[in-house]
C-alpha cells in the first residue's frame, strides 16, 4: 500500500483536520489506523485516489480494508476496519476509523505520525522479543 | 528510524510528520519544506524551531554546520510561541 501521497495534503487541510484528531488507541506494538478527523471533499478525494475507489463507490457500502505487516509479514490478509471494536483479540481499535480522515501510526517511541511522508510501506514492529517468536505467534 | 530521517512536531500536537533530512541542502530549504508542510510563514518558522539529537541534547537549530546537524538530529519541535521557555520535547 502506498500511502506517500497523503503527505500532500494541503498545510490548511492538515491544520484542520489535526485539531479533530483524537487520541490513538493504546497497543503493544506500533500500529497503522485511521484516526478521527474532518470528512471534507477534498479529503474523501484523497482517499478515493488512495484506495481505488470510484465516484459512485461513495454513494454506496464502502468496506475499508487495511493490511496489517509484522516485520515485513502480513499478520492479517485484510481487516475490514468497520468488523473489529475495542474487543477483538488483536487489541487494535478501529472503532472509529471512518472514510476520510487521516492515516497514522505508532512507531516503536510511541509517536503518532501520518502516514506517507517517508514510506511505502507500515511494518509493524515488536518493541522487544524474539523476532521469530513473535511472528508465529502472529500468523494469520 | 534511518540515518536521515527525522520526526517532527508542532507543540502539543498530537500527530507528527517525518522528513529526510538528507535530501536538503541548508537551514534556509529546511525552514522552506517546514513552512510548507505546518503552513507557518517561513518568516515565523526561523526562531521557533529546536531538535532534539541523537543523545537527547536539545538545541536551537542553527548553530552548528547544517551537515553536522543532519547527522545528528531526530526530532524537531515547533514552539507555538517563540519567546516561550517550554522547550517542547
Amino acid at each position: 500500500m502506498d500511502f506517500r501521497h497523503l503527505s500532500n495534503l494541503s498545510p490548511h487541510l492538515w491544520q484542520d483536520h489535526r485539531r479533530q484528531i483524537t487520541s490513538a488507541p493504546s497497543t503493544s506494538f506500533s500500529s497503522l489506523a485511521f484516526y478521527v478527523g474532518n470528512n471534507t471533499n477534498n479529503c474523501s478525494n484523497k482517499f478515493k485516489g488512495l484506495l481505488g475507489l470510484k465516484d459512485d463507490d461513495l454513494g454506496s457500502t464502502v468496506v475499508l480494508v487495511v493490511t496489517i505487516m509484522l516485520e515485513g509479514c502480513s499478520i492479517y490478509q485484510r481487516i475490514s476496519l468497520h468488523n473489529h471494536d475495542s474487543t477483538s483479540d488483536d487489541d487494535l481499535d478501529h472503532s472509529n476509523a471512518i472514510l476520510g480522515h487521516l492515516i497514522a501510526y505508532e512507531d516503536m517511541e510511541n509517536n503518532l505520525l501520518l502516514a506517507g511522508d517517508l514510506i511505502k510501506r507500515i511494518d509493524i514492529l515488536p518493541i522487544r522479543g524474539n523476532s521469530k517468536k513473535n511472528s508465529q505467534e502472529y500468523e494469520p | 528510524m534511518e540515518t536521515g530521517h527525522c520526526k517532527v512536531f508542532m507543540e502539543s500536537e498530537d500527530v507528527g510528520r517525518t522528513m529526510d533530512l538528507s535530501l536538503l541542502r541548508s537551514y534556509d530549504e529546511l525552514h522552506r519544506k517546514l513552512a510548507d508542510m505546518f503552513g507557518i510563514e517561513k518568516s515565523e518558522m526561523l526562531s521557533r524551531v529546536l531538535y532534539c539529537d541523537s543523545v537527547g541534547a536539545i538545541k536551537h537549530i542553527g548553530d552548528e554546520p547544517f551537515s553536522d546537524f543532519t547527522r545528528t538530529a531526530k526530532r524537531l519541535t515547533i514552539l507555538m510561541d517563540s519567546g516561550s521557555n517550554n522547550v517542547g520535547v
